[in-house]
Formats: C-alpha cells, structure tokens, sequence
C-alpha cells in the first residue's frame, strides 16, 4: 500500500444512506447533497492508493451537521429552561451522531 | 425549516438508555414518550425512537418518527404552537428537577478536551458480495478517544526521523476490541480480551520540522469470537498517517486505515443469516477509517462501547 506525503486533500465524499442520514435530511431538507461516487470509479480507485481508500470511507458531509446538537437530553434540558425554549430531541437507537 | 428548528434546543441521544434507565433525564423522557407516534406499542419492537419536542418541565408538545419534511415541519409547528399556549411555569424545570438532571453521569462528560478524539468510519469494501438494497451504500460511524498521554504514546518518545515506537498494547487492544468491528449494517458487540489474537501498530517518524512531526503507521490485527451463533472474526492491516503539533501537543492529522476481512455476524449487523452457514463464514472486504476532524463534523459523542475503556 502506498501512502501519499501529507497534503492537501480533495472534497470529494460519498453519500451515507442509513436512517440517522434521512432523518437529518428530513430536519433540514434544504441542505445541499453531498457528491457521489459512481461505484465503477470506487473500483478503480480503492486499490492500493492510501488517499483514494481515505476518500472512499470518509463520511459524506451530513445535513444534521448544520445544527448544534447538544449530546445528551438532560444537559439540553437545563439550557431549554435557562433560555425558556422547548427542547427538540432526536432519539434513536444507537446514538443519531454516532454507532446507529 | 432552520429558522423552525433555531426556536428550539436540538439534543440527539440514545433512546435505549432513555427509554429503559432509571436516572433523572431518563424518567423525564419516560414521562412524556407515551403521548408520542410509538405510545403503548410493543411490535414489531417496544422502541420509542423518533423526534419529540417537549419543554424543560418535561411537557410533551409534540412528536414524529419521518423521513419527510413536510411532516417535520407540521410537527415543529404544532409543538411550537403548544409551548406558546403554556404558562411560563409549565416551559421551565422545577428546581428539584433541575439539582437531579445535574447528578446524571454520562460519558459525554469524560470528553478528552485537550486528549485525541477520531471519527472512526467503517464501509464494506468493493468485492463484498451481499450488497443490495441499502447495505450497497451502508456505513456506521463511531468515536474513538484517548487522554492526553494516552495520544502522545503514540508517537515515538525521541523526535529523530526513522524513530520507531510500538504504540502500547493497550491501546491497539482498546483498538481492536471496541472499534475494529463489523458495524456497517448494525450494531455489533465488542470482542473480549481473550479473543484479539493480533494488535500490533507501530509509528515510525518521517519527518522533524520545528512546529510539527509527521509520522506513518503500519501494524495488524486479528480478533476473533470462535463459538456459538455469534461466531465471527475480523482481520486487518493497518497503514496510517499523522501530524503532530509540537507546539500544542495534538495531532491535526490523524488517519489511519484497517483494511481486511471479516466473517460471522452478531444479533443485530444485518450479515448472512444463520442458515446460510457457508455464506455466513466467507470472508469479505471491509475497512475502518479513524481520523481527526473538526468544525462542525466533530461531535462530543462517547464511543458506542465506552464502558469497557475503563476510565
């Protein structure tokens, strides 16, 4: 396996369906798609290229990520009350921002 | 829908322990999520995951379980509308509410400030056969962290290029055991100690600058879970690269990649069922990225199985 010289890096990343995705989609519907990789282009480049396996697995940017999730409900509680707002909780198995 | 969502307090977090647990914030979530979309329901599962909208006093005001954004917007709105129809008293927490929420230990709180944190991506790799429907495109995400020291031991102690060090073997353990799993459908169990047969990972530096050192990783590892139905393995080989910030003692580059096979299944990764044994015990192509990240991608969530990093 080679690896490349640490440089700069491309943008390019690939879409994640799994339901945290969708649901984040659904909260922000107008977020921009991330780009896709064709598979027939994934074939060619996850051989031995180091940066090109990073792209691969690297996470496509998700529209969840515009909001500012706080990590657990009860700490999202006592600013709800501090700043007298309703608390808008996303709750799944398997925590939405991490191993679903 | 922003400006909609701007009016409340967004929080994700793990609905089982919510759902089950018998803390403070937990009871909380207990006391309203029976008025939700899943209230009294008991099939196909008893979950309770879903969006809610509630206020500070653990009033429900609204709820939806949707991939669609129209009817994430009706439910925003009404939930909206409900809290402006309350009193003040019923948005707020009482204080006795509040002094308990404030006495619930969670493991977002043990976040490494100032210690290494990666994102660790897991993907199936091209040549895996059972690809259809949605497991073509799945993935899982995790978070992988480590103290302070713990970061610096993975580099070698001198700066000097061509320095070699064996990154500690409770760290490649700690590695192997709670993060290099088959999590790309599902949740998956961890491995025991007994079961990591490989955890080697070495850094090696390559290059000494006055504000920063570059290293490359390699290493391996095996694990493997011989009997019952949960049988499986998981078998990589590890390539990496990182920049140190001298000056700071952090890495801003970290990536690291595990590529390999893996076999067998657990109760819930979505693999090859149970009666297709030969199918099921096949190797196929898999691969983890572990890497910094910043900015908005980077969250305060603790690893899935951070109960057994013993901190």
């Amino acid at each position: 396996m080679q690896i490349a010289r640490i440089s700069s890096r491309d943008a390019l990343r690939r879409h994640a369906v799994c339901a945290a995705f969708l649901i984040g989609s659904a909260l922000l519907s107008s977020a921009p798609r991330a780009m896709q990789v064709e598979a027939p282009q994934v074939e060619r480049l996850v051989g031995d290229d180091f940066d090109a396996l990073v792209r691969y697995l690297r996470p496509a940017p998700r529209a969840e990520q515009d909001i500012d999730w706080r990590a657990t409900f009860g700490a999202a509680v006592r600013e709800a009350s501090q700043r007298k707002k309703p608390v808008l909780l996303w709750a799944m198995n398997g925590h939405p921002l991490g191993c679903t | 829908m922003r400006e909609l969502v701007s009016e409340f307090v967004p929080v994700a977090d793990e609905v089982h322990r919510l759902q089950k647990g018998k803390t403070a914030d937990a009871r909380l979530f207990q006391g309203f999520c029976e008025e939700g979309h899943y209230g009294g329901r008991t099939k196909p599962t008893d979950t309770r995951q879903g969006i809610y909208a509630c206020t500070a006093s653990g009033r429900f005001l609204a709820s939806v379980n949707t991939r669609h954004p129209d009817a994430m917007v009706r439910m925003l709105e009404k939930a909206l509308a409900n809290f402006a129809a309350l009193e003040e008293g019923d948005r707020v927490s009482s204080p006795e509410l509040l002094e308990a929420l404030g006495t619930v230990q969670r493991a977002e709180d043990r976040f490494p400030v100032d210690g290494l944190v990666l994102r660790v991506a897991s993907k199936d790799m091209p040549g895996t056969k059972t690809r259809e429907g949605w497991h073509e495109a799945a993935s899982n995400l995790d978070w992988a962290w480590f103290q302070k020291s713990e970061a610096r031991d993975f580099l070698p102690e001198e700066f000097e290029v061509g320095q070699t060090r064996a990154v500690p073997k409770a760290l490649v353990e700690r590695l192997v055991r709670f993060h290099l799993l088959d999590n790309v459908r599902g949740q998956t169990t961890p491995f025991g100690r007994k079961e990591v047969r490989i955890a080697k990972l070495e850094s090696k530096i390559e290059c000494v600058e006055e504000s920063f050192v570059d290293v490359r990783f390699s290493g391996a590892t095996l694990a493997m879970h011989d009997e019952g139905p949960w049988a499986r393995g998981f078998e990589t080989k590890l390539e990496g690269v990182a920049r140190w910030d001298r000056a700071n003692g952090r890495f801003t580059r970290f990536e690291l990649v595990a590529k390999g096979d893996r076999w067998g299944r657990t109760q819930y990764n979505a693999r090859a069922p149970e009666r297709d044994r030969e199918a099921l015990f096949e190797r196929e192509p898999i691969a983890v990225l572990f890497e910094v990240v910043g900015g908005p991608e980077l969250q305060r969530v603790a690893p899935a199985h951070f109960w057994g990093y013993g901190w």
